[in-house]
């Protein structure tokens, strides 16, 4: 089966019907028009001793396996994570930034992927109060416009998030939980429909907001200054380093455009209407 | 006072709130960053612009001591983002 | 889905314009399969020689530029280690021969440009092995701890020493004293080849021509893992066709004669004719035709093994003849008595890895933690 997540598209092999159950809830509604897929990838079950104790799953990228194989319970976890595996393994044709995006009147924030950032809370909760999400993991910089692309995903929830947001979007539609996956207890929220997705353009980045999560505190907004953003940036960046120049040049443009901050939150209302403030017209 | 030049392979970017200089070689494919206690831009700006430089322009232009301006003068070296300019 | 035409395949990078008729299945098609051959940059490099990126669908133009971006940002990596390898030699007096994809690129032949390499190959005099040893060692150089027996094999049979890793950029280094493993009884003249060198611009010490073709001859079919073959054999192609003259052949085959490699020259020349034919220049097909192996050994088992591990052009009689070539690679390299202890260990292991999986043993994580 294809998978379209816009930008990229997967050739998907796979006999797992749960699989193909979550891939349906969440990319179903997206067109497969007769284009060509970028990667062909699989899930396999694991060698023949491990169909009957303990079964695994093995994701291959075409003709390799780049992680180990894990319990077949985290099977769309391990498929999600592969999809992104093959973008950042093979794209050089388009800076990668691990960060959520988040866009509203054609402005997109970017939140580099920090741990203990909150980011995927961040995105889901936003995505679903009439913020567009480009992505909750990876920003797409196309090299000559400098601007994001907007990626047809899910975002990737973990732990006590999943059941929050639950509360929050009871309708949500949301991925069956995989449990004790390396992040804990994972499941994936649906945040576009392909009929807005395909409304989305490319955007430029105004801010980049480091979020920093904090038990029981007031927002705390500090301007960064561009020398630890360009650090922070450019260590956050996929394949900066294959990129060479390309990559020096387009962080260096970003940290001198965009205004830079970081923020201490607690309330994720509080945050949002700093977000909103960053993106006025 | 020993004259020193960027290599030819190095790209620079002055950050315009002065906070520092990042610099890029093509040659190693490394970036280094060069933080300015002055938070100076016209400083740096004029800095990255001058056909040579020594330790003297390195402390002023980023605010540092003579002992710290040494130590960065070194690790430039070493990692051949600089080289001392020709004639010297 | 019609798969391509085996036979086909380097075609599309020989005489690029032939892409301009694909149709966008056949592209996806061919970007696997190149992908998986390590040829993608290849292809997007003969195409952008002849100026002709611009007609091709953006969806091939994608994946053409990210291919050939990252060989030339590996490119520019091997410039470097090799700058920086050529000083620690030169201040210790080792002379240091780059050999295969650090040769390429340093001479600047006609494969140097899109082409994915996996390690830096350095040869230096046996004599001076252990010096050059220590010297990289002192420099930031290490060598991962290996299996006893692995650590045996690379110091009593092989040509090369255990890789070492460079601690700081990861760059894995090749230290050769030899072409050939010296168990094989094969082992080539060294003090000839030392002879048979050239100087890069950069001042690099590499093979001339005809030794550097030789030596790439040497190296993928005496191989016993034809992983990397079309690839390899594509290098050999662009070699050929840069360096094709009279002179050149003579002293080709002569220095094939001479260090007694003969055999593989004729498998080349079997394969450039079997897979390249209608691009290769006059001197090169006469020679091809001339030179080629009828054998069934060659038809049957030489020339598909070349081909890539990839479903869409390997067969399963393509899979036993690289399984064949993986035997005959170990039966050529050492005495038999060798032969039954290695294949046994390297089997043992194979049965262990496919009961449990073999990331019990090695495990390998994802590079990026976070996902």
């Amino acid at each position: 089966m294809q998978i379209n997540c816009g930008q990229y598209r997967f050739d998907l092999t796979t006999t797992d019907s749960a699989v193909m159950r979550s891939v349906q809830q969440v990319y179903g509604d997206a067109l497969l028009a007769d284009a060509p897929a970028d990667f062909a990838i699989g899930l396999d079950p694991g060698l023949w001793l491990r169909r009957w104790i303990k079964p695994q799953v093995n994701f291959r990228c075409d003709q390799h396996s780049p992680f180990k194989p894990l319990p077949s319970s985290q099977a769309y976890a391990v498929l999600e994570w592969g999809m992104n595996w093959c973008i950042a393994a093979h794209e050089y044709s388009r800076f990668l930034l691990h960060a959520a995006v988040l866009v509203k009147n054609n402005t997109a924030i970017i939140c580099p992927a920090l741990p203990g950032s909150g980011k995927s809370t961040l995105s889901a909760y936003l995505g679903l109060s009439g913020w567009s999400v480009y992505s909750d993991e990876m920003a797409v910089i196309d090299i000559d416009s400098r601007q994001v692309l907007p990626l047809f995903r899910p975002v990737c929830l973990k732990n006590n998030s999943i059941d929050l947001l639950r509360s929050w979007h009871p309708n949500a539609v949301i991925t069956p939980v995989c449990r004790d996956t390396q992040k804990g207890d994972v499941a994936h929220v649906k945040v576009l429909s392909w009929e807005h997705y395909q409304q989305l353009i490319p955007v430029p980045i105004s801010a980049v907001v480091f979020p920093k999560y904090k038990h029981d505190t007031e927002l705390v907004i500090y301007q960064l200054d561009q020398l630890d953003a360009f650090g922070q940036l450019s260590r956050n960046a996929f394949n900066y380093n294959v990129l060479g120049e390309t990559a020096f040049d387009i962080v260096a443009a970003l940290v001198s455009n965009a205004g830079l901050y970081q923020v201490e939150y607690s309330e994720l209302t509080e945050l949002a209407q700093f977000f909103d403030e960053l993106v006025q017209p | 006072m020993r004259r020193l030049i960027f290599a030819p392979h190095t790209k620079l970017s002055c950050f315009s709130d002065g906070s520092g200089v990042a610099i890029y070689s093509s040659y190693t494919g490394d970036t280094l960053m060069l933080h300015s206690e002055l938070r100076d831009a016209v400083m740096l700006q004029s800095f990255s612009a001058l056909p040579d430089f020594n330790l003297t322009d390195m402390q002023n232009s980023l605010g540092i001591d003579a002992e710290e301006a040494d130590r960065v003068i070194q690790y430039l070296l070493d990692n051949q983002l600089i080289i001392s300019a020709a004639g010297c | 889905m019609t798969a391509f035409r085996a036979q086909q395949l380097l075609m599309y990078l020989a005489e690029p314009e032939r892409c301009a008729e694909l149709s966008l299945p056949q592209w996806q098609q061919l970007i696997w399969l190149l992908r998986e051959a390590k040829l993608l940059a290849a292809l997007a490099a003969a195409l952008e020689r002849r100026e002709l990126c611009l007609q091709l669908p953006v969806y091939a133009r994608r994946h053409l530029r990210s291919a050939l971006t990252y060989a030339d940002r590996q490119s520019q990596q091997i410039r470097f280690e090799c700058n920086e390898l050529k000083r620690l030699f030169d201040g210790a007096g080792i002379p240091a021969l780059y050999l295969k994809g650090s040769a390429y690129v340093l001479a600047g032949t006609a494969n140097g440009r899109g082409r994915i390499c996996n390690d830096l190959d350095v040869l230096v005099a046996k004599s001076q092995l252990a010096d050059a040893e220590a010297l990289l060692q002192k420099n930031g150089w290490r060598t991962d701890k290996l299996s006893d027996y692995d650590e045996r094999y690379y110091r009593q049979w092989s040509h090369e020493i255990p890789p070492m890793v460079q601690i700081h950029r990861g760059t894995v280094l090749d230290l050769h004293h030899n072409l050939y493993l010296p168990i094989s009884g094969r082992a080539a003249d060294m003090a000839r080849f030392f002879r048979l060198t050239q100087t890069t611009i950069s001042g690099a010490l590499v093979l001339n021509p005809a030794a550097m073709v030789l030596h790439s001859i040497i190296h993928l079919f005496t191989n016993d893992d034809m992983q990397s073959g079309m690839r390899d054999l594509w290098d050999l192609y662009l070699l050929i066709t840069q360096f094709s003259t009279t002179e050149f052949w003579q002293q080709l085959h002569g220095l094939a004669q001479v260090s007694g490699f003969c055999n593989e020259l004729q498998y080349c020349l079997s394969a450039l004719h079997y897979y390249l034919a209608p691009a290769l220049d006059p001197l090169t097909l006469q020679q091809s035709v001339n030179g080629s192996s009828n054998g069934l050994w060659t038809r049957y088992i030489m020339l598909p093994a070349l081909l890539p591990s990839h479903p869409l052009v390997c067969r399963w009689w393509h899979r036993r003849a690289k399984q064949l070539v993986y035997l005959r690679g170990h039966w050529i390299k050492m005495p038999p008595w060798v032969l039954l202890k290695h294949l046994t260990i390297k089997t043992f292991f194979t049965a262990r890895d496919q009961l449990f999986g073999k990331y019990q043993f090695a495990p390998k994580r994802p590079p990026n933690q976070h996902w």
